[in-house]
């Protein structure tokens, strides 16, 4: 007989198949190498459960293997299907009895009733035996998630309810905040845990250009935000989504922010690193942190840091970081010439100046501009400027140490025209 | 640190929740129909046998159906998670939108001994376009809250809007959602109009709309409530994907915000259909661009007009007389 559940003790086995499945769409069992096929099939079967209004079952290569595949249209949602994840942790037949007899028991919000006192109130007003050691635990368990408050009177510790939503000012207004907020805004799965607790739903706003898939990584960023705030040092273990079958390898830094593509659909940590010779900042994907174990170290010049930060994000496209000490040629200065119609083609120059992350912008002739841009690594602002194609009247990048500069980069320039000549190539231009 | 994977969030302890406010007897149908409406797909095997034996005790037994043991269900008070994710998002500026000052001061004084859950200097959002709306302004808030307040009273606007050409339109719609686009950072009303029979949708930025009033009439007679309810068509564009410089994992994560289809055709190739609304076609158009030859539109008859329109933006390249 099949031990298949529904819920899940643990999530993270479940995560990587919820993100291949959504992000990739294409792979059967022969693609998750390490893992049983008994193992596939019951994670596969798993998620047609929790998401079958987006689940489709394909089969592929000649009939050969079936796979799955989640089909979300983001624009389209009320919510992100994919904080269902977050409902399915399993759970004892005593916690969840426990659970509505003890709330009820305190609903009053005077009401301040000792484990014993609640103990013998769930005998009395619900026949339901439970042992003093477990009524505790489940109390303490409770405050710990802040839905009880404690407080100590005499000898006895006293439990009682911690605050309701409804209790709140603005409570309805604060409900349309939370509507949109939930689909945007980091962790936004506590802000949908609040609508379900109130019976509500979001019928009104909707979010372009989010990526539903981040909330998988919400435990790891739970952990790395607790890092940043304490300024504490971390150890991560990191795995390329690639090459599942490998342990992967461990970094250690202290978590300075968190980096957001909203064009690539990734986030990041940036680490400040303290290597034997070179201290410097590093980014690391979300996405590919498997665990975060928090080290006792702190990072007592917080302060200095942050600054150093600030200024080298300056010269920083995506997550790419020069060292701290710059050197001969460390930088990279792209100079962009762009062909746009000044009167007709207005939004040309305007995307040069919303998506240039602070380059400068000159007019070097009628309908020509200069776009100008110092960054660590040319490499990382080529998607951009191919998606200028077009209007490309130029682009030469040349070394430099942020003021004087040096040779020019032909063979990085090269990279990006034989590019070009490859898709005239495949179009038949 | 916060728990997020907990029991208090279980969609199964919901469902007893809803069944637990039920007033009257409880039949097996009513189980059944319940834990059929919100459960997972196979909540039936898994949760309908327990609350059937009544293994959780948290039924009273009555001539054959059962009774709530906790008439009117549990209000759960706030996980310290949640206070904490409000206290945090209440520093949003576009929370100003939703909330007058004197309710958010409110506000962090009810949650004054909540440490919020993150601060906004602790994100990044390196690639977000630097001409968001600005959520202050006085104008722009009172058009906001206008419309959500017609969107959820059912009511009809009037807007004087200047489109991004300088033009300046009156319009009379019924706005339907309100959109906000994380990369281009500003919200967007979605809204339709009809002129005789003809219906029109409209997508009209709430930074360029010069007034916005509620009007008096509840809503106009004749809309076909079909119109209103589905969405357009989409239309599809296939995609080659040839695995170097990792453009695989990329473009799935880029293209994730899109429905897509994707299929392995040979090794290190894919094939991938993305469907996308008519009003993002350039803004597709730059993003497979943007890939250069590792993404390719496939050359088949069905993609004729994605292929002309990238043609043309190559063909304009090549001609291009380069500095």
């Amino acid at each position: 007989m099949s031990d298949f559940q529904e819920l899940i003790k643990n999530i993270d086995k479940c995560r990587d198949y919820v993100r291949d499945f959504f992000v990739y769409g294409f792979k059967s069992r022969g693609d998750f190498p390490g893992k049983s096929a008994r193992t596939y099939d019951d994670e596969r079967r798993r998620i047609a459960s929790w998401l079958p209004e987006y689940v489709r079952e394909d089969y592929t290569e000649g009939g050969k293997s079936k796979n799955i595949s989640l089909q979300i249209d983001q624009k389209k949602l009320n919510t992100n299907p994919l904080f269902r994840v977050w409902q399915t942790g399993s759970f004892t037949d005593r916690d969840l009895s426990l659970h509505f007899f003890l709330l009820k028991l305190l609903e009053d919000p005077e009401a301040a009733y000792s484990a014993s006192e609640l103990a013998d109130l769930l005998m009395e007003e619900y026949g339901y035996e439970a042992d003093l050691q477990i009524v505790r635990r489940k109390c303490n368990e409770y405050a710990e998630e802040g839905l009880l408050r404690v407080r100590k009177e005499g000898k006895s510790i006293l439990y009682s309810r911690g605050l309701r939503f409804e209790e709140l000012p603005a409570a309805e207004e604060l409900l349309d905040m939370i509507r949109c907020f939930q689909m945007d805004r980091p962790l936004g799965v506590a802000g949908d845990t609040i609508l379900s607790a109130q019976n509500e739903t979001n019928e009104i706003f909707r979010i372009k250009h989010g990526f539903p898939t981040f909330t998988l990584e919400d435990e790891i960023l739970l952990a790395l935000l607790d890092a940043i705030r304490e300024k504490q040092k971390t150890e991560l273990r990191v795995q390329n989504n690639r090459r599942m079958e490998t342990q992967g390898q461990r970094k250690c830094g202290y978590p300075m922010q968190i980096f957001v593509s909203l064009r690539s659909g990734r986030r990041f940590v940036c680490l400040y690193m303290e290597g034997r010779r070179a201290k410097h900042f590093e980014c690391v994907r979300l996405d590919q942190i498997k665990e975060v174990v928090i080290l006792p170290e702190r990072d007592e010049k917080r302060e200095e840091h942050r600054q150093q930060l600030d200024e080298m994000r300056k010269n920083v496209w995506g997550v790419s970081f020069a060292p701290l000490v710059p050197g001969h040629g460390c930088l990279q200065k792209v100079i962009l010439t762009i062909h746009a119609d000044e009167r007709t083609e207005p939004y040309i120059v305007n995307r040069l100046q919303r998506e240039g992350e602070g380059g400068s912008i000159e007019r070097i002739a009628p309908d020509t501009f200069r776009f100008e841009k110092t960054v660590k690594d040319a490499m990382e602002m080529f998607p951009w400027i191919r998606s200028f194609t077009g209007r490309i009247a130029g682009l030469q990048i040349y070394g430099t140490d942020g003021e004087r500069l040096f040779e020019r980069n032909e063979k990085l320039e090269a990279i990006f025209f034989s590019d070009l000549e490859k898709m005239y190539q495949k179009y038949g231009v | 640190m916060e728990k997020l994977f907990s029991e208090i969030y279980n969609r199964y302890f919901g469902i007893v929740n809803l069944l637990l406010m039920k007033k009257g007897t409880i039949s097996q149908k009513m189980l059944r129909d319940t834990v059929q409406k919100n459960g997972f797909g196979e909540s039936l095997l898994f949760l309908l046998p327990k609350l059937s034996a009544n293994e959780w005790e948290i039924f009273e037994e009555q001539d054959g159906a059962y009774r709530s043991k906790i008439r009117g269900g549990v209000k759960m008070p706030m996980s310290r998670l949640q206070k904490r994710w409000l206290k945090a998002v209440l520093a949003d500026p576009r929370a100003g939108l939703f909330l007058e000052d004197a309710h958010r001061a409110a506000l962090n004084d009810a949650l004054a001994d909540t440490e919020p859950l993150f601060r906004y200097e602790d994100f990044y959002y390196f690639d977000q376009f630097s001409d968001g709306d600005d959520y202050v302004d006085a104008a722009y808030r009172r058009h906001f809250r206008t419309i959500l307040q017609a969107i959820r009273n059912d009511r009809m606007i009037r807007v004087r809007y200047e489109a991004r050409t300088g033009r300046t339109t009156r319009l009379f719609l019924k706005p339907q959602r309100l959109e906000y686009s994380a990369k281009n950072d500003c919200f967007r009303l979605l809204g339709i109009s009809q002129t005789g029979t003809r219906v029109r949708r409209h997508t009209l930025r709430i930074s360029r709309m010069q007034n916005v009033k509620a009007a008096e009439e509840e809503t106009v007679s004749g809309y076909k409530e079909e119109m209103l309810q589905t969405e357009l068509p989409q239309q599809k564009v296939t995609l080659c994907i040839r695995d170097a410089r990792n453009a695989m994992e990329r473009a799935m994560l880029q293209f994730a915000d899109y429905r897509k289809n994707t299929c392995r055709t040979g090794d290190h190739e894919y094939r991938c259909e993305i469907f996308y609304d008519k009003e993002d076609e350039t803004e597709l158009l730059i993003e497979i661009l943007s890939f250069g030859p590792v993404i390719e539109v496939a050359d088949e008859p069905e993609n004729e007009h994605f292929l002309s329109l990238i043609r043309e933006r190559l063909r304009k390249q090549k001609n291009q007389e380069m500095i």
